[in-house]
Order: C-alpha cells, then structure tokens, then sequence
C-alpha cells in the first residue's frame, strides 16, 4: 500500500488499544487520525485503515460515511460549518449561509478551486445562546453578522 | 428577580479557575466522593439517588438511581458506565457548560456513579464540536490521576476506575443510548433493538449505564446534601433543579439553573428579559426541537417539570427552550426542524427513514407554493404513522412531534400558504 | 440448540391455541402456524435486525403493537396478527417502503415474487399520496460475476449485509450514507469474492440484488418448481429446480432449507451445475462411429448395436462414475455382474477426496460427485469396491478388454480430464460411452448412448455424511435421451 501513518501516528494508533476492551472501539478515533494524518478518508485511506484493523473496507466505509465529521471528499484550509438550525435560523443564520456562499461563490457543501475554504450548512452546533453560530475548523464564533463575517474571512490566509 | 432558587450545578461557576482541581477541592469538591468511598455501599448509594428523586436530564427523565439498580450484581460481570455528552438536540447547550466550566463536577458524578453500579471503566461521549469540551475534560482527568482521584486505590480505597473520553464524529442519533453504545463500538451509531436492555446487555454486551452529563453533574450534591435537601427544590413529582438552555429572540439568552415547576412565562420574561423589541410571543419549544411546540397562551401558563409539560401536550425534554416571536413565518421554522430529523435519520428503519424525508419534502413544497390542500391531512397521516413505537428509537416519534404540533396549532399559517401561494408574513 | 429440546407452552395466535418452544423467536414460531405476517429484515438464517418494521402483531397485556421478529414466545402469551391497529401499521410501513421505490416492475427479475408487491396485493391496495420527487440513488452497478445491484430498488432490509456478515463471513456488503441517502453496496463497487454471493439474490425480498445469469431470461410466473440435490459434490445441498413446463429447460436452481445439510444456502458453483442439463453440449441422439465419424443413428438401431457388442463380447470391462442416482448404479452393477456375467467392474472414486473438510467459505466439497458415498455402498455389496480407477488402469496394463462401457461424468467439468488415458488403452477394440455430455473424450468411442441429467430423473444420490436423498424429475431437455434402464435394455 502506498500510504501508510507516520511513526508518530502509528505510535498514537497504538496507545488507542489501552482504551478499549473490544478492538473495534478504536475504528472512531483511528478515523479522526487518518483524517487528520491524510486530510480527508480517500478509499485509500479507508483500505489503509481497514488492513490496519483488521476489518473489511466496505466495513470501514459504512462507519466513515455514517458521520458527518468525517470527511470522505478534501475539504479546504478552513473549513466554515454554519449553523442553520431553529435559534440561528431565527436569528438569520440562514442569510448569513447565503452572504457567504455569494461572498466565496461557492454552495453550501463545496470547495473553493484554491482550496482555502469549504462550506457547510450544520444542524445545531449547541451554540443557541449566541446565534448565529458557526464553527471555522475547530473555533467558534457567536452573533456573526455579514459584516463580521467577511472580517473573519479576510483574516483567513492560505 | 422574584424566583430565588439554589444553585446546585452551577453552584461554583463564576468562581474564577473552577475548572481546576485545586480551585475545585478548595470549594468543597471530591468530598462527596470520598464520603461515597469511606462511609458507603454502593447500594447505599442508589438509594440515596433513588430517593432524590433525580431523573435523567438528557430528554427521556427516566429516573437515574432506578436505571443503576437494573445493572446486576454479578461481580464477575464488566459493567460499564457512559457519561453521554452528545448533546445534540437543538436548542440545547447546557452539558456543554458543565464540561467546559466545571468539568471535575462531571467526573466527580461519573466516579460517584460507577461506585454504585461497580464500574471500573467509564467513557464520557462527547460530541466532536464541542473540542473545547474534550479539551478540558481531558486536562482534569490528568489533574484526577496525578491526585489519586483515578486509576487504582482512588483516595486510598481499594477503588479503581478509569475515564475516558471519546469524540463523536457528528451524528445526532448518538445521543441516543444505544446509538451511543453502536458509535463506542466502532459500527455506525444505528440504535440497537431492545430487548436487551443496555443495562443488562450494553456497550459490548455487558451491563451498562448511560446517563447525561447533567444528571451526572448532580449527584454530588446530592450526595453531600441528602436526599431531602435536594427535593427541597422542585415540584413533588419532579425534584431538584434543572439546567435550560434560553435561547430565540430573547434579551437574555442564556443557560439558567431552575428549580423544576418554574413557570415558563417567568424564564421567557423574568430571567429572559422578554423578546427582543418587546416583539410579541408566538409559541415556545419548549424541550428541544423534538418536544411538541407550545402556542403562546399554552407556553405562558405551563410550568418547566416534567408533568406540567406532559400534560400541556409536549415534554421536559433536554431543557431547550427556544422563543418563538410573532414574526417568524411557522411554515417555515418548520422546514428547519424536518431538514434536521431528515439529515440526522439514521435509516435503520423505514418509517423513520422514508418519513423523515417525506416529511420534509411536503413541508418545502407548501412553503415553496406548490402545497396542496390534501397536504395538510396527509402530513398529519405519515406523522401519526411514525410514532408510538412503530421504530427501533424514538427518533421518529421526535421527528413526528414538532411536524404534528405546528401543523396542528399553527393550521392557518399552513392553509395560507397552500390557498394563497404566498407566505402571510410575507417574509420569505 | 434444536427446537426440539426446548419446552413447549401453550400459546394462542389468533385465537387459537397452539405449542410453542418457550423462548422461541415469535415472528418464527408464527410463520410455522401459518400466520401470514408480512416481514421483510427478518430471516431464519440471519440475525435479527428489526428495520423494516412489518412484523407487528398485538399482545395482550403489551400497552402497544410490538414486532414479532424481536420477542420471544412464553407461556400464554396471546398472539393478534390481523387487527385493525396492526393493518394499519402494515399498510403504512408498506407505504414508506414503497414511496421512494422505482415501481419499475415490468422490467423487474424480481416481479411475480417481490415482497413489495404480494403484499402490497394483500397489506396495501391503496392510492398513492407520494407527489413529491424520489430519492435517486445509483442502478445497474455489477458487483461481481454473478450479481447486478440496484440501489434504488433497494429496501434496505439488510439481509445480504447480515448474511455476508455471518454466513461466508467476508463482510463484503454494508450500508453507505444514512437516512433517506442510505444504499447498500460493496466497497467502490468491488466484485463480491465469495462462492457464495447468489444466496444474497435468494434472499433480497425485492430486486435490488439479481442474478446475471437470471436477468431477463425468464418471468417468474412461467416457471415450475421441483425439489431436488445438487449434483455439484458431495455435500449433496437440497435445492429447488425450477423450469419451464412449455420449453422443457430448467432456468435456475435455488437452495431449500434443510438444516442438517445446507440450512438456507448453497455455493455459487453447486447452482450453476443446472446449466449442464441444457441441450447445448448435451447428446442429443445415439451415435455410431462410422468410417471414423460419429453419426446419430435412432435408438432401434442403438440397440441392435448394444445388443451385438455385448454377444460378441467376453472381455468386458465397465468403468463407472459416481455421477448417477443409487437406483441406475444398482442397475448397472446388477446387469453387468449377472446377466453380462463380468466382474471388471471399476469406479473411479478416489478415496482420499472423501475427506469431510470443505474447501471454499461453508459448502463445497472436494469431491465433486453427487453419489460417492451411493456407490460405493453398492459396489461393497458386489464385493467390487476395491476396484477403483488406479486399480483399473493397472489391469489395463495386463489384461486384454475387447469391450469397454463407460457411464461418463454428468458434469464434465466436475472432472476435467476424465478419459484423458483413452489415447492409451488401444488394444481395446470397442468402446462405448453412456452418458449425457459431449466431451473431449467423445471421438475415442465407437458408439454413444444418451442418458438423462439430474433434472430429468427421480432416484436417490447418497451424501458425504451417508444421508439418502432424493431427486425428482423437472423436465426433460433432451427428447432423445432415456434412462439408463432403457439404455441397458434391462
């Protein structure tokens, strides 16, 4: 197989067994650190993970593509989830959803052609308090107006 | 404000470094552990939980201390314990604060907890947004092994117990126990058939707890108090506090710490401060976007237990209120709540899988002026037939529930759109 | 464990009383009484899934209707099957199942036995409120040699995943996406690598999974079923044989429970075995060399010709393969032994291919004869059943046969290179086969006497494990062939 984990991953992939008394349990995390290990979970990725598990691919494709959070397609540098749900919807989430595809042309869903930005319309993002909400990797952002938006993104460098 | 309430889970919040274990110990955390440890059974334990009263804060309240007496005795069974942070309902952003803020309250209720149920392994579930939370938790369970508050020998005793934490990788459904337990097993979170109940049979087949964050977060207190003390707050029937998340066009967003039994009408414009504007309430959910929504003049006369609600027509639930003002077009609000039940389905069963989407579909097609008159009774149809047990989890049942409420309460808004092919607020 | 060693309770399934093993599957228990419960996950052979929600009946005592699949049978539980909450709930589960579907039956293999629509017939029969757009999802996707699948017909039941998952345990199939996007599949279309993929079509209850070597031959409706044995090896699977009654050619053949031998299922390569009975490569007429050419010749003549080869004989020696029903083998042995009056009777059983062990996932054997064990019992009778085929090419070496009758392999491919030693044994002056198959070996003899295949037969093939089993006749494909009692003139 051409792709294989790094030391440092395999060592990590390793220290999951202590966790777990059924060996299956790690497939989760070993996902979270293929993904972040290749970027996204190619099928490639998926044979790789599933001869290190010892499970069949189509296995492992089956848990991959049940989750959201884990990617099967690339995803840009930042990637922008959006909150669309009842208290952002109510506090026009949905329009900022808008702005912003207009803003990077892209739909909810895709990539920028350079690569810097996906775009994701999510279901609630347990932020409700402070809508709209939206998450850009793994950092929220409470109360975003347009205007806060593209201040936001214009900080965001390739 | 008129409501004065003890404050039991977020007793220490404002205190500056709660989250640490030593500003933790200096406010009287882990002692209730160590009383659990030093000067009770474990059945002693459960009795006392049993007597609080306290019930399951993640939506379904079933009461905490009867679901660990199911685990059986058996010692030489492994028994397992999941704190469930998952928290996914909308509207609902409670558990989140718990374990970014004072996340050695939730590992002190989860040590309390396997104690009782004779766990040494315990997995805390959080969802993988909430990094922040994994982040903390993690961090305090280091302080915890550094200070013999896990591992082996916990305080000296011949207690030992491990946690973990395990990241979610976005699936509503596993908030749902046994979609939980599918998620830690490395299959995709499809909930399990029940029989067999998780406690007997759970994660891995062995005996199995799952309870919230929040209804963990509270027995310490209850511990240190007793039984007594903690239904002291509450109603009768519906003991303690309990965490509600406020959130809509309010001035006062927020999550609040409320006695149950306390009127909603006074959360929306005591604590809430009213609607933003001073705009005119339209309806409330009142337990997260599964719960059944409640028209104005149903929400400003019910009360936040868990009776109260059931018998206004919807549920306690997660504790999510979400305010509804007079501006928001129904028809579609409720598009966003059947995109939700659609994308989150988990497909196992037909009714709720191929309702969902059905659902959701006519929704848009009357909110996009292609409705039909027959919409209306048909939408009533497919709801009616995708709950009442009719699926392996109540996911259908939470899919059915908002989309039978607005149509049933907020009809004319639906007829309009259908009639008129336009919306009656004309805001979209 | 057996069924039979649980104890029985009384149970009552729409009012009437009957006797169950306590903790038995419910949904089982009363699909054996002949409560017609529609289901569609559930299978006998697999575990329980509970997905597609069908399976509800009432139980007194229970606050609501629950599904039958995932309870169990205890003592005095009283069963409702067809009451109006549980029609209701059928026909809407129906409904769900069916909104999304293509309704694409004419052009449906599975059309005439498809779970969606029998009981749409019986649970349904209503008008459709689906108006909204269906869920596309992908169709025609080949998923190995002998499978095309199609999502969109697809119920999601789960049952081939489950069976992949617990019978040749490959886990090549499972469930992609979630919600209403759900499709079953192989990992990036790859092809299914098991011997045992067409049980999957078996068990699909609608058209998701068909057949390539069963796609638009044939509607359903035209064909008639018999019960019968694979002839594949020695495992002896029970099948169904199904044929058309007007054109006289078997179109498939099918596993048929039975638990001691093959419980549901049966290898790709044990099913395929039919398409040896087929007129294509068969012998069509009696042939007689002449001057160096094979040419039909009708059965009158055959025999005159038999009749003379056997007068004129009295150096004889059969060779026989273990390919034939108990019935024609004793036939054989008795004709040859006392009214030929030849003790060179030889098989070409080879004992040590008769381990037990199976070489593939679950089934195959490594004897590849139907009735090895039949006949070898015969010849122990005829104290004859040391002569096998090493024995017989040693006798060759010595003795001096005029005559040589083979009874040939059904399945030439069964053994590839049967006869291959014929180029050898020159000194023998007259060879003739008995058979159904034209093989390599064809042009060695110097007269060819048709026979019947499995599916045109009745009599008993004797399995690995010495259980009798019978075949019945379906059809026959070859007018000219007869059986081998007419054959031997007997």
């Amino acid at each position: 197989m051409s792709i294989h984990f790094s030391e440092k991953a395999l060592k990590e992939f390793k220290s999951l067994e202590l966790l777990f008394d059924n060996p299956r349990s790690k497939l989760v995390p070993t996902l979270y650190l293929a993904q972040r290990e290749f970027g996204h979970l190619s099928p490639e990725v998926i044979e790789y993970i599933a001869s290190l598990m010892n499970l069949s691919p189509a296995k492992v494709l089956e848990v991959a593509s049940f989750y959201t959070m884990l990617h099967k397609k690339p995803v840009g540098k930042y990637e922008i989830q959006i909150c669309t749900n009842v208290s952002c919807a109510m506090m026009k989430s949905r329009e900022l959803l808008a702005h912003v595809e207009k803003r990077l042309k892209i739909r909810s869903g895709e990539t920028t052609p350079d690569k810097l930005f996906t775009l994701r319309r999510e279901e609630c993002l347990g932020g409700c308090d402070k809508a709209p909400t939206l998450r850009i990797n793994d950092t929220y952002h409470y109360k975003v107006t347009p205007e806060k938006i593209d201040e936001i993104l214009s900080k965001c460098k390739p | 404000m008129t409501h004065v309430s003890m404050k039991i889970l977020f007793e220490h919040l404002e205190v500056p470094q709660i989250h640490t274990l030593s500003t933790y110990r200096e406010k009287g955390g882990y002692q209730a552990l160590e009383k659990v440890l030093k000067q009770m059974k474990p059945e002693e334990v459960i009795s006392v939980v049993s007597d609080s009263g306290l019930r399951g804060r993640g939506g379904a309240g079933f009461p905490a201390g009867k679901k660990w007496s199911f685990v059986p005795k058996d010692p030489l069974k492994t028994k397992y314990l999941l704190c469930n942070g998952d928290e996914s309902e909308p509207g609902t952003f409670k558990d989140r604060i718990l374990m970014e803020q004072i996340p050695h309250l939730v590992l002190e209720g989860i040590l309390i907890a396997a104690y009782a149920v004779d766990c040494h392994k315990a997995y805390i579930y959080v969802r993988g947004e909430y990094t922040e939370s994994i982040a903390t938790l993690e961090k305090a369970i280091e302080e915890c092994h550094a200070h013999h508050l896990l591992g082996e020998a916990i305080l000296g005793t011949k207690f030992n117990l491990d946690i973990y934490v395990f990241r979610g990788a976005g699936a509503y459904i596993c908030g749902e126990e046994t979609g939980l337990i599918s998620s830690l097993e490395g299959i995709k979170g499809w909930p399990k058939l029940k029989p067999p109940f998780p406690a007997l049979a759970g994660f891995n087949r062995q005996p199995t707890v799952v309870n919230n964050v929040e209804t963990l977060a509270s027995v310490p207190w209850i511990i240190q108090n007793g039984a007594a003390a903690y239904k002291k707050n509450g109603t009768e029937k519906s003991p303690g506090t309990k965490l509600f998340c406020l959130s809509g066009p309010v001035k006062n967003p927020g999550t609040y710490e409320l006695p149950l039994g306390f009127p909603l009408k006074d959360l929306i414009y005591e604590v809430g401060g009213g609607l933003i504007n001073n705009a005119k309430l339209k309806a409330v959910i009142p337990g997260g976007a599964s719960a059944h929504v409640l028209t104005a003049e149903e929400a400003l006369k019910v009360n936040l237990d868990y009776e109260s609600l059931a018998a206004a027509g919807s549920m306690l639930g997660s504790g999510g209120v979400m305010v509804i003002s007079e501006s928001q077009c129904m028809v579609d609000l409720l598009s966003v709540i059947a995109h939700f039940f659609k994308h989150e389905s988990c497909g196992q069963c037909t009714p709720c899988r191929e309702g969902t989407g059905w659902l959701e579909k006519i929704i848009l097609s009357i909110l996009h002026k292609r409705g039909r008159e027959e919409d209306i009774d048909l939408i009533l149809n497919i709801t009616r037939n995708m709950q009442g047990g009719r699926t392996v989890c109540a996911l259908a049942d939470a899919a059915a529930w908002p989309v039978e409420s607005f149509v049933k309460k907020f009809r004319s808004e639906f007829e309009h759109h259908i009639k008129h092919k336009r919306c009656h607020l004309n805001v979209h | 464990m057996s069924t039979d060693s649980k104890e029985k309770v009384k149970i009552i399934i729409d009012g009437k009383e009957v006797l169950a093993p306590k903790g038995e599957n419910l949904l089982k228990v009363l699909l054996e009484n002949k409560a017609a419960v529609p289901h569609y996950c559930y299978h006998p052979g697999l575990s329980i899934a509970g997905a597609c929600r069908m399976c509800f009946v009432e139980v007194e005592g229970q606050p609501r209707p629950l599904i039958s699949c995932n309870a169990t049978v205890s003592e005095g539980m009283a069963v409702k099957t067809t009451t109006e909450k549980v029609k209701e709930i059928q026909k809407w589960n129906l409904a769900f199942h069916l909104i999304n579907h293509p309704l694409d039956c004419p052009i449906c293999d599975q059309a005439g036995e498809c779970g969606l629509q029998n009981y749409y017939m019986k649970h349904g029969k209503y008008n459709s409120d689906m108006q909204e757009n269906k869920v596309l999802k992908r169709k025609v996707i080949s998923i190995g040699d002998h499978i095309m699948l199609d999502t969109e017909r697809c119920i999601l039941c789960s049952r081939c995943v489950r069976f992949f998952d617990e019978v040749p345990k490959t886990s090549e199939m499972a469930i992609f996406n979630r919600g209403d996007r759900s499709e079953i599949g192989t990992f990036q279309d790859k092809a299914l690598n098991n011997n045992y993929t067409l049980n999957s079509v078996d068990i699909c209850p609608v058209g998701a999974l068909t057949s390539k070597d069963f796609r638009f031959k044939k509607r359903v409706w035209f064909l008639k079923d018999v019960d019968s044995v694979c002839p594949g090896c020695s495992t002896g699977c029970n099948v169904t044989v199904s044929f058309d009654p007007i054109e006289k050619r078997t179109y498939r053949m099918r596993p048929r429970l039975n638990e001691e031998v093959n419980s549901y299922w049966m290898c790709d390569y044990g099913r395929l075995r039919y398409k040896q009975t087929e007129p294509e490569n068969r012998i069509l007429a009696p042939l007689k060399k002449v001057k160096g050419n094979l040419l039909p010749i009708d059965w009158k003549n055959a025999h005159t010709e038999w009749k003379e080869i056997l007068k004129e004989s009295s150096e004889l020696a059969v060779l026989v393969t273990p390919q034939y029903t108990s019935e024609e083998l004793e036939a054989v042995y008795h004709f040859f032994t006392q009214t030929v009056k030849t003790q060179a009777i030889f098989h070409t059983i080879e004992a040590q291919k008769l381990s037990d062990a199976v070489i593939d996932e679950l089934l195959l054997r490594q004897d590849k004869n139907p009735n090895s064990q039949g006949l070898l019992s015969i010849a122990k009778k005829y104290n004859l059943e040391n002569q096998d085929l090493f024995y017989f090419e040693q006798q060759l070496k010595t003795k001096s046969w005029k005559t040589l009758v083979v009874f040939a392999p059904q399945d030439p491919q069964s053994i590839p290179n049967f006869l291959s030693w014929l180029e050898k044994g020159q000194n023998i002056s007259k060879k003739i086969l008995i058979g159904t198959h034209i093989s390599h070996a064809t042009p060695f003899f110097d007269l060819i006497l048709p026979t019947l295949t499995f599916v045109e037969k009745n009599g008993t093939f004797v399995n690995f494990k010495n259980m009798e089993q019978k075949i019945n006749a379906a059809t026959r494909s070859v007018e000219e062939a007869k059986p081998i009692a007419e054959v031997l003139c007997l």
